[in-house]
């Protein structure tokens, strides 16, 4: 080949290199937004883009969030804001997501996080709350438990749109009153959990089963947040030596052998449906109970089903007076395009009208203290909302949803539980979910017994 | 060759050697670093993913997995070559069946997943219920709910959507055949099966060789559909395969670890190309 044709083909390898590199650069940093957080705040007529990306695609997620967007258009209807979702829920595809974006320094406005080890996945790449959290008074108007899981440091993050709470059984009413089953009418023991359901076992008609776990089709989650409610319902220390990563096969061993019963009452098809499909079957009246977090409320809700009528629910055995804590929030990265619209974002839908509007539909509890307990139209979220603001509850941070673990950890147990529920080898489990979260690399003490 | 021809085939190859030999590159270079975690990190560690990698039961199980896939090729080739025999009949309607057989390879493997996942449904699914209403309930199984089927429910749905692109490819091999010859040979009257024997599957030579190569990638690929099927590999993990876990290792952030496993797929996929491209050059 002629000289003069290798030298072209150089230099064009060349540019093209240059090219891809400077484009890659180049949307790193934006110029950060102009005046104090007020100013920002204040301009309802800001315009510009804002790209928001989140894991709300099923159901009451989807609908809660499409809330919280007409919030924030309501706001600022000069804005353009583009919603991406990242399915899967519980957070669990967003980091491996976001950070080569961030990396790339191609960052959307916000993207949606979870406090504790999941925000501080992204460290380095987040602008700080503080100012927004002041402007806002969100110190003020959150209770104790939600500032020292979303601070990092000595700084805040991320800001809470909704909590949840993961230690709740749900039952159908119909099935448990035509199989002469009375339900609990408050906090019950494991030993009276599995009394209850081996009496709905023997009682209920066949092809109806006592219990879902909704693993399959896109939420292989809800196997591990079974598994976190039973935990921290044996023992909470146990549930703290876990997340501090110095939990000891001799402690699991409990967990897994009532994991192992829950199981029983499970039926062989799990795999085929996820959460929202499994409470399909609660709603349907194919299952009588279904443990899970509060936003089944939020489903039933939104089909029409009433709290206390159709529906009950009683505190996950073991866990009375706890709260299994998921708190959902958004973040801003530094570099996003637009950092003035993600901040704008972030502000809307701590507005007590957005909050108001939310989380009745999500399923969820407002954060804050100023959004009135009548938004809520069911004993259920009055009582959750009350034990949320409430400081002698004791609250347990998720593990399956991002804030209680490293990411690692939790993307390493995952397969480990599944595992466990597909072969149900209690000491080769407790070995090898010890072997996982003993691995990992903890930063966050946490104290949740004292 | 002209010099606007050449600046375009160079301009092709540089994006081709940045943006896919250089990004594998790229990869195998991160294989033979420590990198976990959200920040990239560039300490060498020589082989020790690697080694890590030949004593994970994991990696073996996903690499064993992948390799049963390749059952998917002849099947394929064994469905798609009936149907195209059955397509070069010069039938009435031919054309449209040959269109209804073709659409699933136009599917994305999102979609297959989603569609066969609620096919599969061991209790409501359109699989086992048509399964009890003939009489073969005994066949009713919990198809991608339990280990020992799972992967028969993901071969049975990537069967399903490769087996139009080989009736397509086997189908112009078979319109290849000189009409003549066929006349010529039953004339003397040799059998349709002598026929097939010594006259149309010399022809077909080629065409199953490019379908089987093709065939061979699109497995090695196959994540979308086991993912969205199987709820990301379960149960536990016995739909587990190396795409399966690459993507496994990079949502838990060890990237390096990852690298490495990915590079193992990409070797295997050279091990099917280079033999092929070089068969291919030597012929000519």
């Amino acid at each position: 080949m002629k000289m003069s044709y290798v030298a072209v083909g150089v230099v064009v390898i060349i540019v093209v290199v240059a090219v891809a590199a400077l484009s890659l650069r180049s949307s790193g940093t934006s110029p950060p937004p102009t005046g104090n957080i007020e100013n920002i705040i204040t301009d309802h007529q800001a315009g510009g883009s804002l790209t928001v990306n989140h894991w709300w695609t099923i159901d009451v997620e989807e609908q809660g969030f499409n809330v919280a967007k007409n919030g924030m258009e309501n706001q600022y209807p000069n804005v353009a804001f583009s919603a991406v979702p990242v399915p899967g829920g519980s957070g669990g595809a967003m980091p491996s997501f976001m950070l080569p974006s961030l990396q790339a320094g191609n960052a959307p406005e916000s993207f949606q996080s979870h406090p504790g080890y999941e925000v501080a996945t992204y460290t380095g790449y987040l602008r700080s709350l503080d100012d927004l959290w002041a402007y806002d008074n969100l110190e003020q108007r959150t209770p104790e438990i939600i500032r020292d899981l979303c601070k990092s440091g000595d700084n805040y993050f991320i800001a809470p749109i909704g909590v949840h709470r993961t230690n709740v059984v749900w039952y159908n009413k119909q099935l448990f009153q035509s199989a002469g089953v009375t339900p609990p009418s408050g906090p019950i023991s494991f030993d009276q959990f599995w009394a209850l359901c081996d009496e709905l076992k023997s009682k209920l008609p066949s092809g109806k089963n006592v219990l879902d776990l909704g693993d399959g089709l896109g939420t292989p989650w809800a196997a591990t947040q079974v598994f976190e409610t039973i935990m921290a319902g044996l023992d909470l220390k146990t549930y703290q030596d876990f997340i501090n990563g110095v939990v000891t096969e001799n402690q699991l061993i409990p967990v897994l052998d009532n994991f192992k019963k829950f199981l029983s009452y499970v039926p062989s098809d799990h795999l085929a449906r996820n959460w929202a499909e499994a409470c399909g079957q609660l709603f349907i009246n194919n299952t009588a109970m279904f443990m899970h977090g509060d936003w089944v409320k939020g489903y039933f809700n939104n089909r029409g089903r009433s709290y206390g009528v159709q529906y009950g629910s009683f505190p996950a055995p073991g866990t009375s007076g706890m709260f299994g804590l998921v708190v959902d929030g958004f973040v801003v990265p530094k570099q996003a395009g637009n950092v003035g619209n993600g901040l704008r974002w972030v502000h809307s839908y701590t507005t007590v009208d957005t909050q108001s509007a939310f989380n009745p539909v999500k399923g969820s509890v407002s954060p804050y203290d100023d959004v009135p307990l009548t938004i809520y139209d069911d004993d259920y979220s009055m009582e959750a909302e009350q034990s949320l603001q409430n400081a002698s509850t004791k609250f347990y941070p998720s593990i399956t949803h991002g804030s209680a673990v490293p990411i690692a950890v939790l993307t390493g147990l995952h397969p480990k539980i599944s595992q466990f529920v597909l072969d149900k080898d209690v000491g080769a489990a407790a070995r090898d979910i010890v072997n996982t979260v003993n691995g990992g690399t903890y930063t966050i003490p946490w104290d949740i017994t004292s | 060759m002209r010099k606007s021809t050449l600046l375009v085939f160079l301009l092709i190859f540089a994006l081709a050697m940045v943006f896919i030999y250089g990004m594998i590159g790229w990869n195998v270079f991160v294989s033979f670093t420590g990198w976990t975690g959200g920040t990239p990190s560039y300490n060498l560690v020589g082989l020790s993913n690697y080694t890590k990698l030949v004593h994970d039961p994991l990696f073996w199980g996903s690499f064993l997995r992948t390799l049963l896939l390749f059952s998917v090729i002849p099947i394929s080739l064994g469905i798609g070559l009936f149907l195209a025999i059955l397509l070069n009949q010069n039938v009435k309607g031919a054309r449209i069946f040959m269109i209804i057989y073709l659409m699933p390879f136009a599917f994305s493997l999102v979609v297959t997943g989603v569609v066969w996942g609620r096919m599969f449904a061991p209790s409501n699914g359109a699989v086992n219920t048509i399964l009890r209403a003939i009489g073969l309930g005994a066949l009713a199984s919990g198809w991608y709910t339990e280990s020992s089927t799972v992967m028969l429910s993901v071969i049975i749905a990537t069967v399903w959507q490769f087996s139009g692109y080989c009736m397509l490819i086997l189908l112009a091999g078979l319109k290849s055949v000189s009409k003549k010859k066929i006349d010529a040979a039953r004339s003397k009257g040799a059998s349709t099966l002598r026929i097939y024997r010594d006259l149309v599957f010399p022809r077909l030579a080629i065409p199953i060789l490019t379908a089987v190569v093709v065939l061979m990638i699109f497995t090695l690929k196959t994540f979308d559909l086991i993912w969205v099927m199987t709820s990301q590999g379960q149960p536990g993990t016995s739909a587990y395969t190396l795409p399966v876990m690459v993507v496994v290792q990079a949502r838990g952030l060890f990237i390096a670890y990852g690298a490495a496993a990915g590079n193992v797929l990409v070797a295997l996929v050279l091990l099917i190309i280079i033999p092929y491209l070089y068969w291919i050059y030597r012929k000519r």
